[in-house]
This record gives structure tokens, sequence and C-alpha cells, in this order.
């Protein structure tokens, strides 16, 4: 059926003045990212229009005009609520008075032997069975699950947003410049997005969850692979090895909600995961370490954990304290 | 996390959703601010007192999906009766000419790609001939992302007017660009 320019004009203008459409394309396609992509798919005939009302948006853009220094406000703002300190902080005030001391002199030590600008690294790190969520300076998020590390330049941040990952973390990303997650084994490059890497003991793995992801091996094995919405890729043997969501199975980023999921892995590295999550010390025997397990646990419980593992594999497990047996 | 999820935690007294809203919108807000004032010190005064304010006043807040909504609704508010105020005293032109305008010129407007091709150089001339409330209500519906019931209790007028604001705003830009003949066609029906 022809349309009179009158439905053309409104279907168009429509969206342009839509606000869920609006922060949908301003965060590169992130929020309402089901919602939107749907009706792309349903109007696909239409998407001339759709395009045209996405440059648009994208044409309205305005620069950031700022110049107030924003950590020097917050001071202010927190002194005059008078907020307690930062759990950072809080901590210090526990530690006993030596300790601060002792703190204080290795502190001004390293100010007279490492270069000033070396202060302005930040390190955020996540201990045993604890996950720490922390925002960027542009208000970039990032998750990180147990015994993971990022490291970042404070200062270089405005102009260069790139960080080191040693570990497990999920990145909610601003839109922006590009934001780079760095790790021994690869390079992960994005525009504004969310997504999961990992990367421990030689093990590298990305999962997509919105928006586009580009992700090249340090070790050059193959072509950068662009990652969409549910895609997954994994450095196996040097090289990139991608799992599509069009090819059938949408990858999903299920630590988050507490889940470790594994394919054919061997039983070793499932254990070191529980070791991780739960704070415990597990013993394997050596003839175990080559099984291999498919499927997953929860963080709920350490029991019920140690069974979804064991069961399926006809072992048995032990536990007594911290410490965890696990025999034949 | 949602915005309705963060406000209720600040509600519940969380400094962490105080500094995460701060965190998240600071940048946005002075962005505003500046489009009514170039005085810096009078910015984060102002930006001071409404974090001040919705600290101590959150267990008596409203609820909101839109934060960055509700801080510029303040923020205008709060910052005109300053402007006005300071006006009265000092006895300077703002007295007479009761409206403190939004300013925004079109260097605001930042364009993907090419800088000076003919495109964006036209969507400058195109944003320079609007009015400065259909500047305002384009800024805060493509910049600071507001609904339209943010837009009117922000701008302190009826819907319709936003809404005609918006739309004849983005069809005179269209209509300036005249790449799109049709919205010339409409624009006689409309």
């Amino acid at each position: 059926m022809p349309m009179s320019h009158n439905d053309l004009h409104n279907f168009r203008q429509g969206l342009l003045e839509n606000e869920s459409f609006i922060r949908w394309v301003r965060s590169e396609f992130r929020e309402d990212d089901e919602v939107w992509s749907v009706f792309i798919d349903q109007n696909i005939e239409r998407s001339d229009e759709i395009n045209e009302a996405i440059r648009w948006i994208r044409d309205l853009n305005f620069a950031h005009d700022s110049r107030i220094d924003k950590d020097r406000l917050w001071e202010r703002i927190s002194t005059s609520a008078s907020l307690k300190p930062a759990v950072t902080e809080r901590r210090l005030s526990g530690m006993r008075l030596s300790y601060i001391a002792t703190a204080l002199a290795a502190a001004c030590l390293l100010f007279f032997l490492v270069f000033r600008s070396s202060f302005t690294s930040v390190k955020v790190e996540s201990g045993l069975a604890q996950e720490v969520a922390e925002n960027l300076p542009d208000g970039s998020m990032v998750h990180l699950d147990a015994e993971s590390r990022i490291t970042y330049n404070k200062k270089k941040w405005s102009t260069k947003r790139q960080l080191d990952l040693q570990g497990l973390a999920f990145f909610e990303v601003k839109k922006g410049s590009n934001f780079i997650v760095s790790t021994p084994e690869g390079r992960v490059t994005v525009l504004g997005t969310s997504f999961s890497v990992e990367s421990r003991h030689g093990r590298f793995e990305v999962i997509c969850r919105t928006g586009r992801v580009e992700v090249t091996s340090v070790t050059g094995g193959g072509a950068p692979v662009i990652l969409g919405p549910g895609d997954k890729v994994r450095l196996e043997n040097g090289q990139l090895l991608s799992s599509l969501a069009k090819d059938g199975v949408r990858n999903e980023i299920t630590w988050l909600d507490g889940m470790y999921t594994f394919e054919s892995a061997p039983l070793s590295e499932v254990t070191l995961e529980l070791q991780r999550q739960f704070g415990v010390t597990i013993n394997l025997p050596a003839d175990a370490e080559k099984l291999t397990y498919t499927g997953f646990f929860r963080t709920t419980d350490l029991d019920s954990a140690l069974l979804s593992v064991t069961w399926p594999l006809k072992l048995k497990y032990r536990t007594e304290g911290k410490k965890v047996e696990i025999t034949q | 996390m949602s915005d309705s999820l963060l406000w209720t935690e600040l509600k519940n007294g969380s400094q962490k959703a105080l500094r995460d809203i701060y965190d998240q919108n600071m940048i946005r807000l002075e962005s505003y601010a500046r489009k009514f004032t170039q005085d810096t010190e009078l910015i984060e005064d102002t930006i001071h007192d409404i974090f001040i304010q919705i600290w101590e006043k959150r267990e008596g807040l409203g609820h909101t999906d839109s934060i960055i909504g509700y801080l510029c609704v303040t923020l205008r508010r709060e910052l005109i009766r300053r402007l006005e105020k300071s006006a009265k005293t000092t006895g300077f032109e703002y007295a007479e000419n009761k409206d403190i305008n939004f300013q925004l010129s079109a260097e605001d407007l930042i364009i993907e790609g090419e800088q000076n091709d003919l495109h964006s150089v036209k969507l400058h001339e195109a944003f320079s001939q609007l009015s400065n409330r259909q500047k305002e209500a384009i800024f805060l519906k493509f910049y600071e992302e507001m609904n339209y019931d943010e837009i009117c209790e922000a701008m302190d007028i009826n819907y319709q007017s936003v809404r005609n604001l918006i739309s004849k705003g983005i069809i005179e830009i269209r209509k300036f660009l005249g790449t799109v003949l049709i919205a010339g066609i409409l624009l006689l029906g409309y």
C-alpha cells in the first residue's frame, strides 16, 4: 500500500521525537537494545527512514561544555553533606597507627623515587570470593569478578580510555572515544557498549552483550573479529575462535548473575573457579585433573556448587572448614 | 543500574548512589548551566546546593525514571532565580528584560565525520536560524535526553508548546537543508 506523504513524515518525525529511540541511538544502540532491534526487524521496509532518523539524531549532537574540577566539587559536596569518607579510607582508619606511619613513610619514599605521573595510575582490585563494581572517570562502569584487577591512568583517561585487565570483568562503556581493554593475550576496542573480558592463565574470552566490540589477538593470530550482541570469541592455540549469535546460540554473560558455565573444560579449571568464588582450597586427585566438565555452578552456596560439579563426574567431595577434598 | 533503582537507593540513604548520580550527571548539568551564564562560581555553587538538597531531603523525594531530567529542572529553576536576584541587586540589564536567555551557538553542535563538508556547514547555518526557545527544547531533547513532560517543567510551558518547538525546529532545519524535498511539501500541509 503506497503511503501518503503525511504517513511518511509522521513515522520519521515520530522516531526523531521519541526519547527512548534517541537514548538508544545516543548510547550506540545499547539501552532498550531488544525493543528497538525488534522494531527495526519488523519495519525492515522502512529502513531508509529509520536510518535517516538515526542520522538526524547523530547530527543533533552537542559538545560537553565543562570546566569545573569534578573531584574538587565532589569534595565540597561531601564535606557539606558530612558524608563518611569513602570505603578505602574507612579501612585505613581501622588500621593500627603504626601501619599508617609505615605506609606514609613508604609513600614519601616512593614520591621521590618514582616519576610523578605514575601517581595518577589507579588500580582497582577484587579479592577472593569478592565482586567489585566501580565507576571509571567518564562514568563507564566496570564490574570485577573475584581475584581480578584493572589499572588505568586517571590523568590521561579523558584523552585515552585504556586500561589493563587481569582476570574477569564486565564493562558498560559510555559513548565516546575508543575504549580499550588490554590483556597479555589480546586487545578489545569498543565505542560504547557492554561486554565481558576474561584473561586468566592464558585463557582469553570476550562476550559482547550489547553494541559492537572489536577483538584483536596480541600474537596476531588472524584478522580482528567484530562481535555483536550475544557473540563470543575465545583464544585457542593462538587463534581467535568465534561463536556468533546468528549461528544459533546467543552467548550470555552468566557470571554477573552468579552462574559459572563450562564447556568441556578441564576439571582443574573448574576447581580453580570454585576456589576463587568461595575462597576455599580444593584438593583434587591427580587422575581427576584430566576429566572434563560441562555444566555450571552457582555461587549461592558451596555445597550445591560442589555437588553440581562432582555429581556428573561420579566424584565425591568432603568439606572441612575452608578445605575441600574431592575423591573418586 | 536503571535510574529509578539508583534513585531509590539514594532515598534509602546510599552515599554511593549519591556519588554515582554526581558522576553520571555532573558534566551534562554543567553544560546546560553554561547556556545561561558563564559564571563558573555561580554554576558550581548552584550544583553544590542541589546535591546537598537532594541528599538532605532524600526521604521526601518523589519517584523519577529520569534523574538527569529531575536535576535539569531543578538546576534551571535555581540558576535563573539566582541570576535574576543578582541582576536586581546590581541593577543590570536583566531587571528590565525578565527573560534570561538560553544561549547556544551553532558551534556547540558536533557533527560526526568531516567537519567541513557541505552537510555540516548547512546544518550549522540551519541551527543558528532557530529561536532560543527552539534551541533549548532541542538541546534538552537531544543532549539531555529528556522527555516532553520534563521539558515542559523545565521551560515552564505547556506540553503542546514543547511539541511544537521541537517538531517545528526539526522541520525548519530540514527545510533549510533543502535536501529532503518531502519536508518542503509537508510544511504546506502542516
